[in-house]
């Protein structure tokens, strides 16, 4: 073996590194019959070059044996071979994005399994997946986006529900116990599902108005948890859920007045 | 643009002729890998990129069409040398023929032209 330089040495070590990760997931091929064919090929072509070999003349040797990456062409490799070196040489944010959706892959498989676990793959899936839209950008994700919406539109769905739909039922499930209390029974004058539906309207309309008015103020509030689907979010909208919230407001204080005068009796007892 | 074309289509022509080029080299002798490299070197306008060959030399003995023997060398590390084999000598028949259809079906595409 022809003695190389130290950078030399680091280059061809680098090379033949790339050849065993292209080879090593082609079907129809030895691969240490090829490493071995070409690392003869770089001592023959290199003999009778000074010694120690720099780095340059190395060059010159590897450049015309070319990329490994054009040796296998990808009808010739396995279709998991594919996805692992795309994971392992394709550019950082196709890279996040693959990684996000196996994360949610497995989740998803570990739901089958009843397994705690799976939260912690979904919560992986989410924070890659939005690294994967910070590297790239929405306008710019191209087909990415169909291996990081899945779950980014899962976790804004399961989000926006519990935003706004969490302290209703909070409010049903308190306001159910409250009215099991004998003084409270009594002092509110309403039977139970009146009463849990009271509660849980009036807690709705206020949170609403109140969620309302704080996203209006901060509108970042709403728009960065739901990247990028709420990438429109502004002050108006932020202005309209308090508009809906005091609507319904004003439709709970008609119910409220029209059940005080006995206008549900006949339904509600 | 048209340079951009024209790289595009001679590399995918060549990528399909190299196996044809490879058997053609080692038919009826046997040579040792980087000496094919060579022989194909010479044929100017034929190999994209050297190492391009090695995988081929691989598939194609793994498909039986060349066959392999091993022998010390008095420069260093046994080495392998390639032949066609009895099936391969069949498969390359049958590419000659079908190049030398296209080829003479080119020619005359042109000559009419």
């Amino acid at each position: 073996m022809v003695e190389l330089s130290t950078s030399a040495r680091k280059g061809l070590d680098d090379y033949l590194q790339q050849v065993r990760t292209y080879l090593r997931w082609s079907k129809s091929l030895d691969r240490h019959e090829v490493e071995q064919n070409i690392t003869e090929h770089i001592e023959r072509e290199l003999e009778g070059s000074p010694e120690p070999v720099s780095a340059s003349v190395l060059d010159g040797v590897l450049a015309r044996l070319g990329s490994p990456r054009q040796w296998v062409p990808p009808e010739a490799m396995h279709w998991w071979g594919k996805l692992i070196l795309k994971l392992r040489t394709d550019s950082e944010d196709w890279r996040l994005s693959y990684i996000s959706f196996s994360l949610l892959l497995v989740g998803v498989l570990l739901m089958f399994l009843v397994s705690p676990l799976q939260v912690v793959f979904f919560a992986g899936s989410f924070i890659t997946a939005r690294a994967a839209l910070a590297a790239a950008g929405p306008e710019d994700l191209g087909a990415q986006k169909w291996l990081l919406y899945p779950i980014l539109l899962a976790v804004s769905v399961a989000f926006v529900l519990t935003l706004f739909l969490g302290p209703a039922l909070l409010a049903g499930i308190v306001a159910a116990e409250l009215h099991e209390v004998h003084w409270i029974r009594r002092d509110s004058h309403m039977g139970a599902i009146a009463f849990v539906y009271t509660a849980t309207m009036l807690v709705t309309s206020l949170w609403w108005m109140l969620l309302g008015l704080i996203s209006c103020k901060w509108p970042g509030l709403i728009r960065q948890p739901l990247r990028p689907f709420a990438d429109r979010f502004n002050r108006r909208r932020g202005l309209a859920i308090s508009g809906v919230g005091l609507l319904l407001l004003a439709f709970l204080a008609g119910f409220v007045a029209l059940y005080m005068n006995g206008a549900f009796d006949i339904f509600m007892g | 643009m048209n340079d951009r074309f024209f790289d595009n289509w001679s590399t995918q022509l060549r990528k399909g002729m190299l196996e044809l080029c490879i058997l053609n080299a080692i038919d009826g002798t046997r040579l040792y890998g980087y000496d094919i490299v060579r022989r194909l070197r010479e044929t100017d306008a034929l190999v994209v990129s050297e190492g391009t060959v090695y995988p081929i030399l691989s598939r194609l003995r793994r498909e039986g069409f060349v066959e392999t023997t091993i022998e010390e060398s008095a420069e260093g590390p046994a080495r392998k040398y390639y032949t066609v084999s009895e099936k391969g000598h069949g498969i390359l028949a049958r590419m000659n023929e079908c190049w030398s259809k296209m080829k003479t079906g080119t020619d005359k595409l042109k000559q009419e032209g």
